[in-house]
């Protein structure tokens, strides 16, 4: 049985009552002065599951709850405690002591919005009189087929401006509303924002509201989804650049 | 029926947990990592994540679109009509508001219920199966679970 482990917290962290990992294995602490990992036993010959990714997130967002976690990359697996106290938090103790302090306090949301691709369709027809007149050029059968692919191959571009201008409207909107944002990639068709806010915890109720009125003043083809609390993944991956914690 | 129209963004008064979906580029992604030690497959799970941001612009898509535009009835203001639901049914989306999410949930599901039979089974009577390297001979036409199964119960 190896750990694996979640993330890296305060050795004054206290965990809840009850809280499990990957396969169900309770998560514990494995502390080394001011510092403490936080990992659960896990089989290393068990292939990973969706619902090990999953406990991984699970475990992070209820730590961060109340307390200050920084985020692991999921897959870090070390043999033994021995191994996490000395391998991981002691060469590592000055660099995760000043992230944890820099975060302190910090939680992760993120809001993601994507496009209703029927409504962003209506929206672009009724906007671009050049895309009426396409289509109006098309119709059934091969002889079509030419007028059919300028149509769409129109309509991919139009789609694809509007997703930079709503990814620029949301954008102004969220501005002020988290200490700092980050913008991550957007993956797939639709796909408009993902933009992690980092948030004090005390602040969170504040950016709940501003969420939701936002989402209710958006125009109908952009859906939004709010994520979290979540560790500040997103802005520890920028306060490290690449920079091994372990020197 | 305003509140029902804004069904999809209604319930954002609070954050949600994340799904799979949500998460999956923050975990492999983001976070510390410490290379020596990340024993997982990595190589498997980045290429599947990449797989889930591949947008398809193809003749397909244009043409796709192209019926989409110009299936749209732009007279009509209100959501649910008789077309639009035709339109969702024909695609075989669950939900048309949750496409590409869902695009991206369903693949990672199938890639991974694969492993989680495969565990499953493992668990019950592959006792001194080679490490997790020990991927199983290559089977041809993986349809499904139960088929494989039986292929290779005469081994």
């Amino acid at each position: 049985m190896a750990r694996h482990v979640y993330g890296v917290t305060s050795a004054a962290t206290r965990l809840p009552e009850v809280l499990r990992g990957r396969r169900e294995a309770p998560v514990r602490l494995v502390a080394h002065d001011d510092l403490a990992a936080v990992v659960s036993d896990v089989d290393t010959d068990a292939r990973i599951r969706r619902d090990d990714l999953l406990a991984h997130a699970r475990v992070l967002e209820s730590l961060v709850e109340d307390a200050t976690v920084l985020p692991m990359r999921f897959g870090v697996i070390v043999e033994t405690d021995e191994e996490v106290a000395h391998n991981i938090l002691e060469p590592g103790n000055s660099r995760l002591t000043a992230l944890l302090h820099s975060f302190n306090g910090f939680v992760q949301l993120t809001v993601k919005a994507h496009h209703d691709q029927d409504q962003a369709l209506k929206h672009l027809l009724r906007e671009r009189s050049d895309l009426r007149v396409l289509r109006d050029q098309t119709g059934k059968g091969p002889a079509f087929y030419p007028a059919q692919l300028r149509l769409g191959e129109a309509v991919a571009a139009g789609l694809e401006a509007l997703v930079s201008s709503d990814a620029a409207m949301l954008q102004d909107q969220l501005t002020g509303v988290a200490e700092r944002m980050v913008l991550g990639d957007i993956s797939g068709q639709n796909q408009v924002l993902n933009a992690a806010l980092l948030v004090q915890r005390a602040a969170r109720s504040r950016t709940d509201e501003a969420i939701a009125r936002l989402s209710r003043t958006l125009p109908d083809r952009l859906r939004l989804r709010y994520i979290g609390p979540q560790p500040p993944y997103s802005f520890v991956d920028g306060e490290l650049a690449g920079e091994p914690v372990w020197a | 029926m305003t509140v029902a129209q804004r069904s999809q963004n209604r319930y954002l008064e609070r954050p949600a947990p994340s799904s799979l979906a949500d998460v999956l580029d923050v975990i492999l992604d983001k976070g510390l990592v410490i290379d020596i030690y990340v024993r997982v497959s990595l190589v498997g799970i980045e290429l599947l994540t990449i797989d889930a941001r591949i947008v398809i612009a193809s003749i397909d898509t244009y043409l796709r679109f192209a019926e989409a535009v110009n299936r749209l009835d732009l007279t009509e203001n209100s959501e649910g009509l008789p077309e639009l639901m035709e339109d969702i049914t024909r695609n075989g989306a669950k939900r048309k508001t949750e496409g590409a999410l869902e695009a991206v949930k369903d693949r990672v599901t199938e890639v991974f219920s694969r492993d989680d039979e495969d565990e499953d089974e493992d668990d019950y009577q592959d006792e001194g199966r080679p490490g997790r390297t020990g991927r199983r001979q290559p089977e041809p036409a993986r349809k499904s679970t139960s088929r494989r199964r039986r292929e290779s119960e005469p081994e």
